[in-house]
């Protein structure tokens, strides 16, 4: 029995260490490639011999427009999700909270929607921006932004007003709330969180939305910092600057990391309720 | 649940008047939830109907400049559903589909299980890290593995020559991985199975959080090993949850385009899927030719389609057991 037991926390070790390398090991590789010299960029050793910024200074180098491409990618990414919670918002609660006809068919219709592709937005939306003349402008890529969050979020949304004690609500309209106030005062408090999470989840995917904001600008300034990233050609201009797209890497994920670790047991329960339950 | 609002909410004096006001449908939640229809109509529905439409056209540079597009009838479909490459696209993506989620649904079941063992502080720590992969931005995860993976100087192949050549071979070194659509494909799925299992991770982990302990003690007396317990009590109580997981996880792998796109680019025509060959055709030369670019996507949403409304059935399912 002991024996067995030994095996057994042997054999769990065994499988986090496996997990944990898996999935660390990719990010630490990109931040330890960041932090090497770029000559050094094909040293293999588990800790760089020479500490060295050089790949960060490389990064907001005059000719990548970094700079302007990580405030172009907070614009979007922030406009993107206040829309799309201003807007979501109340569609959560009505569907939520209050009863009507055809509510399974919008919600279903709402839903259906997560799953179209990118690609089939993308072509008659890139026509209509050409037409229009929205090319390089941020609401080319705001507005499909808000297309492709919506849906997700009114979701999200919806799963956490379901949990939401509405008997209190109830109680406040007993001493003389009316229907709008009580939601004010009573149930946008609590539920805060819920839109908090949804906002984190939104921004999340914003940021890291590629395809639109690819296709949509072909302006360097108007760049978001993931298609700065996938356009970088280094120091050299001649091999693949990966330490300098390492640098760019670390800086592009680390806010999101942040974000992620100090909210984890929030984002798990928004992912959770959205997807599962 | 009970709902006694509205009998609290009418104002005394107005009894007469309540019964009829109830049978008036009420605008209020149409109000609520029409920002979201109209937003949901347009940037959605709309270009849908419109690739439906492009689908069935000629729309290249002329179209572009405002010349108004030419109906072609079928054309774009016979020409794709005869060309052997849109086949070849056509499989690359139904098998990485298969592939990725499979291997995803396992590793992250795994990985889910195994957090349920540990002890609290170790649980949060290690799913602490594996949500670190889960909110990677595709763009970097790409980057990252095709350094990994790289020619020269890459991690995988420095290690891979470490090992003895008897075991797998030697001439690792300078092995190119994105050479063939078939190594290409493999680190892609390594790449999309690192960024799409911790959802599974955590899902699963959540799912058996809310399993009574009872259940597998009692288990564990009538002497049921991991295996049997795994597919007697987990899987039949978590089935709703990893039916979600297989659907969004099947729906994800097919529209993978982001990483493929860093990874092999639209050089490497061999290694396209559907999405990559739907850009490519419709914005990836100096004469774009959107008409067959929807006429792939339209394909795509076809597939996608059917998964979907498997998909909407069970989440309007849940939420109403709810």
């Amino acid at each position: 029995m002991n024996g067995r037991s030994a095996l057994r926390r042997a054999l769990s070790s065994l499988g986090i260490a496996l997990v944990a390398v898996y999935c660390l090991a990719p990010f630490y590789w990109m931040a330890i490639s960041a932090f090497r010299r770029p000559q050094d960029q094909f040293d293999n050793s588990v800790v760089p011999s020479r500490w060295s910024m050089e790949n960060f200074t490389a990064v907001f180098a005059g000719d990548n427009g970094f700079g302007r491409a990580l405030l172009n990618s907070v614009i979007v990414a922030g406009t993107t999700t206040v829309l799309t919670l201003t807007v979501g918002v109340f569609t959560a609660y009505a569907l939520a909270r209050l009863d009507f006809r055809f509510k399974n068919a919008v919600l279903g219709l709402i839903v259906a929607t997560t799953m179209f592709p990118g690609i089939s937005q993308l072509v008659p939306l890139l026509k209509l921006f050409t037409d229009i003349e929205w090319i390089n402008t941020y609401q080319a890529m705001v507005l499909p932004g808000l297309g492709f969050a919506l849906p997700l979020s009114v979701w999200l949304l919806t799963a956490f007003f379901r949990q939401l004690p509405f008997e209190l609500e109830q109680a406040a309209m007993v001493d003389g709330c009316t229907r709008g106030q009580a939601f004010r005062k009573v149930i946008v408090p609590l539920a805060a969180p819920g839109v908090f999470t949804t906002a984190i989840l939104t921004f999340i995917a914003a940021w890291n939305e590629f395809l639109i904001a690819l296709s949509m600008v072909n302006r360097k300034e108007m760049q978001t910092a993931t298609v700065a990233i996938s356009k970088f050609t280094g120091v050299s201009g001649f091999d693949q600057p990966f330490g300098t797209q390492m640098a760019a890497g670390v800086i592009v994920t680390v806010p999101l990391i942040v974000v992620v670790l100090v909210f984890q047991r929030r984002i798990v329960a928004g992912l959770t309720a959205g997807g599962v339950k | 649940m009970l709902d006694t609002a509205p009998a609290v909410r009418k104002p005394p004096g107005r009894k007469a008047a309540g019964a009829r006001i109830r049978r008036r449908p009420r605008l209020g939640p149409y109000l609520l939830i029409a920002p979201t229809v109209i937003v949901i109509a347009l940037l959605m529905f709309w270009p849908m109907v419109q690739i439906g439409i492009m689908s069935f056209q000629k729309v290249g540079n002329r179209q572009l400049r405002g010349e108004p597009a030419e109906q072609v009838g079928t054309e774009n479909f016979d020409k794709i559903l005869s060309d052997p490459f849109f086949w070849q696209t056509f499989r690359n993506t139904v098998l990485f589909a298969v592939v990725a989620v499979t291997l995803t649904m396992l590793v992250g079941t795994l990985v889910g299980l195994l957090l349920n063992k540990l002890g609290k502080r170790m649980s949060a720590f290690v799913s602490g890290g594996v949500m670190i992969a889960w909110a990677t931005p595709p763009v970097t995860a790409a980057i990252i593995f095709s350094w990994l993976f790289g020619t020269t100087g890459g991690l995988v192949n420095w290690c891979l020559d470490l090992l003895p050549d008897a075991l797998i071979g030697g001439g690792w070194a300078d092995h190119n991985w994105f050479a063939t659509p078939l190594s290409t494909y493999t680190v892609l799925t390594v790449c999309v199975v690192w960024q799409s299992c911790p959802f599974v991770a955590v899902s699963v982990l959540a799912g058996l959080k809310s399993v009574p302990s009872e259940l597998y003690e009692a288990a564990r007396v009538d002497g049921s090993g991991p295996w049997r317990t795994f597919w007697s009590i987990t899987y039949p109580l978590l089935k709703p949850i990893f039916m979600v997981l297989l659907v969004m996880s099947v729906i994800w792998d097919f529209k993978v385009f982001t990483q493929l796109f860093i990874m092999s680019g639209l050089a490497n025509r061999d290694a396209f899927n559907l999405s990559l060959y739907a850009f490519s055709e419709a914005f990836g030369s100096l004469n774009p030719k959107l008409g067959m670019g929807s006429a792939i996507a339209l394909v795509l949403t076809m597939i996608l389609l059917v998964v979907t409304a498997l998909y909407v059935r069970v989440m309007v399912r849940q939420g109403e057991t709810k």
